[in-house]
């Protein structure tokens, strides 16, 4: 039951208070004590109206209590200061990442919303804080914008396909959200005390500095995209560095600045202490973060991406029988399991693909797992400046269920562990030119951890009329694997459109028959495509990697009618 | 006896730090408490005990909760932290220290006398 007569009081007592549901919970608790005196009031005998008229007598001055609450509920408290900074600048670390998830910027969207929630807090404390809220909102709002419009938002990587506009609206937005935001976390200096203003360092100067730091992160990014592995990344991160130092020491002042005006039980200097602690674990955070990346720089990372088509994948009963009617033996097409039986396409020029990023090695990679499995993988590889060198069509053929028919990949890792030479019989390019095929040892053996190889790289002959690239699979019995080969090379001819270079690739096959010859194994198969074992890599990033030889020395190896017997 | 204002001030939140520590209680509880435990020496304006509770569970040291009477109106209970219980032990001593400071000047003043 309410009561008229308090309501004068209550009203009064809590109208300094901003937030809503803090006043109306204040009230009620205000109005629950009145009550409680009240009762107590009428057991010594008060009548009704007389004991409601002590008991507000008894709360004191209101307007002192309407002052007190008012204050205590606009000032910033340290816990709730410590959690404001500690999300806006954490939401200022986050929209830094330029090289983010799936190039989808998540990092960048989180960091955008920790600005936000961290500027709603500060809203919460004081209602005038409200540029901030306003321009952490519009920056949040973007960035999810920005997802959901497939454009990657101004902090991260661009893609091919994204307009230069988007990335000069992206800056104008950092720009514009960044001077509110400031602004914003400037009106903190009033608030402090009421009727008391402090001062805090610049601001201003944090601000910039943050815009400088987003467009020299920018800049660093294109840069490392135009030039990779040249170290632009760590420079913009060097120089962005002392900036961020000086947001923290700013933001950090400010915090004192307002903590030393509040009720607390710290003393300044124990601000001073967790603040200096704070900045210098900061700072040596970042410089181990930068050594660490400078050491990446110096040795290249694996570049490495895989992709494949499920999206287009074709009923499994249908790809079964397609299968069977192209010669993959029975035998091992009924036995695939559902989940292995893919049809893939070529990939290029087809943009319509889907791409998963990851660690070719362990992707491509066909679990051990005792089933056969069919896969198609497409790797772009990068030279040392950047261009692609190379791109292989990777068909992965799993056989392993039957020991005495030994699975394909049994026979790979049947292959010596040690490392084979690169003059080895078992890999190799043949080019055609002037009707005279010559045989060209590989430029360089591409092994996995345990020394097995799966490729190899190879001159480019220029002037060749056609290329051949293989690599003996030894071991595998031909009944197997030539007719599933032949089904594969004749679906899935080499094809590349995007690297004219390559267009005289047209055979790079494979086989094994033990103990026959290269030209005999190549006799068998004659389909124009290429079968290997392959990942993408930045070449030149392992150190286990033969040296490339400055020159290979062509050799004629077939006669004419030796390569006539091959070919026709 | 009545304490002065400007005496009580900075032990307010002392006192209600050490009653909240026996037991959870709401607002008009807490007053009624000092009340019987300083023998009515301590009658605070009871309007003046809001903005310490508020003040005091801003810097958690204490936290509320709110629970439901037979009325069907909610009450407001306050309980003490581990923080508050560590700032209660602090401001104690330093209360001890200051009030035994205190009592050493008053009593060379009164032998002076």
């Amino acid at each position: 039951m309410d009561n008229s007569r308090w309501d004068k009081f209550l009203d009064e007592a809590v109208d300094g208070i901003r937030d809503k549901v803090t006043r109306a919970e204040v009230r009620e608790e205000l109005f629950d004590h009145l009550e409680d005196r009240k009762e107590r009031f009428k057991m010594f005998g008060d009548s009704d109206e007389e004991a409601e008229k002590k008991s507000v007598e008894a709360m004191g001055d209101c307007s002192s209590l309407k002052h007190k609450l008012g204050a205590l509920h606009t000032r910033c408290y340290v816990s709730e200061l410590d959690g404001v900074f500690l999300k806006i600048f954490t939401g200022f670390l986050f929209t830094f990442f330029k090289f983010d998830f799936f190039g989808l910027g998540i990092m960048s969207i989180v960091g955008s919303i920790l600005i936000f929630a961290g500027c709603y807090q500060l809203r919460n404390i004081n209602s005038t804080l409200k540029k901030a809220w306003w321009a952490s909102l519009v920056s949040a709002v973007y960035s999810c914008f920005m997802i959901i419009g497939k454009a990657i938002p101004f902090f991260t990587q661009l893609s091919d396909n994204e307009s230069f506009a988007v990335v000069l609206v992206g800056i104008a937005v950092t720009a514009i959200s960044t001077v509110l935001l400031f602004a914003g976390i400037k009106t903190l200096e009033n608030c402090a005390l009421v009727g008391k203003k402090i001062t805090t360092p610049s601001l201003t100067g944090a601000g910039v500095a943050y815009v400088l730091a987003q467009i020299i992160g920018i800049y660093a990014a294109l840069l490392e995209m135009d030039e990779p592995n040249e170290g632009y990344g760590t420079i913009g991160a060097f120089i962005i560095l002392p900036l961020f130092i000086y947001i923290l020491y700013v933001l950090w002042g400010v915090r004192k600045a307002i903590v030393s005006t509040e009720y607390r039980t710290e003393s300044v200097s124990e601000f001073d202490k967790k603040g200096y602690g704070i900045l210098s674990g900061f700072a040596v955070l970042l410089v181990a973060a930068l050594i660490f990346s400078c050491l990446t720089v110096a040795k290249p990372r694996v570049k490495s991406e895989v992709y494949v088509s499920p999206e287009r994948t074709a009923e499994v009963e249908e790809i079964r029988k397609e299968l069977i009617e192209n010669g993959f033996p029975e035998n091992v097409a009924n036995i695939l399991p559902d989940e292995e039986i893919k049809k893939c396409y070529p990939l290029y020029p087809d943009s319509e693909i889907f791409a998963t990023t990851g660690n070719t090695q362990s992707n491509s990679e066909s679990p051990y797992d005792g089933k056969p499995r069919i896969d198609i993988v497409a790797v772009p590889i990068y030279t040392e400046d950047g261009e692609h060198r190379d791109i292989r069509l990777i068909y992965t053929f799993e056989y392993l269920n039957s020991e005495d028919m030994r699975g394909y990949r049994d026979s790979i890792l049947a292959m010596p562990s040690t490392a084979p030479a690169r003059n080895s019989d078992s890999y190799g390019v043949f080019y055609k030119k002037d009707n005279v095929l010559y045989r060209e040892e590989p430029l360089r053996l591409y092994r996995n951890d345990i020394g097995i190889v799966y490729g190899f790289e190879f001159r480019t002959v220029e002037d060749a009329d056609e290329m051949y690239g293989y690599i003996a699979l030894n071991g595998i019995p031909t009944e197997h694997f030539t007719p599933i080969m032949t089904y594969c090379l004749e679906r899935y001819p080499l094809n590349y459109p995007y690297y004219s270079a390559y267009d005289k690739l047209k055979v790079v096959s494979a086989g094994t028959v033990g103990g026959e010859s290269n030209p005999q194994i190549l006799s068998k198969i004659s389909c124009d495509c290429f079968q290997t074992w392959l990942h993408c890599y930045y070449p030149y990033a392992g150190t286990d990697d033969e040296e490339v030889p400055e020159e290979t020395t062509d050799e004629e190896v077939f006669t004419q009618d030796e390569m006539n017997e091959v070919f026709n | 006896m009545k304490i002065s204002k400007e005496l009580s001030k900075g032990s307010n939140a002392l006192l209600v730090l050490s009653v909240l520590r026996k037991r959870e209680l709401y607002g008009y509880q807490i007053i009624r408490e000092l009340e019987l435990q300083s023998e009515e020496v301590f009658r605070m304006s009871e309007g003046t005990l809001y903005p310490i509770l508020h003040a005091l569970e801003k810097e958690k040291f204490l936290e509320s909760y709110w629970e439901e009477k037979e009325s069907g109106r909610r009450r407001r209970y306050y309980r003490i932290t581990d923080k508050g219980v560590l700032e209660l032990e602090e401001r104690t001593k330093e209360w001890k220290s200051y009030s035994s400071a205190v009592e050493k000047v008053l009593q060379i003043g009164l032998a002076g006398v």
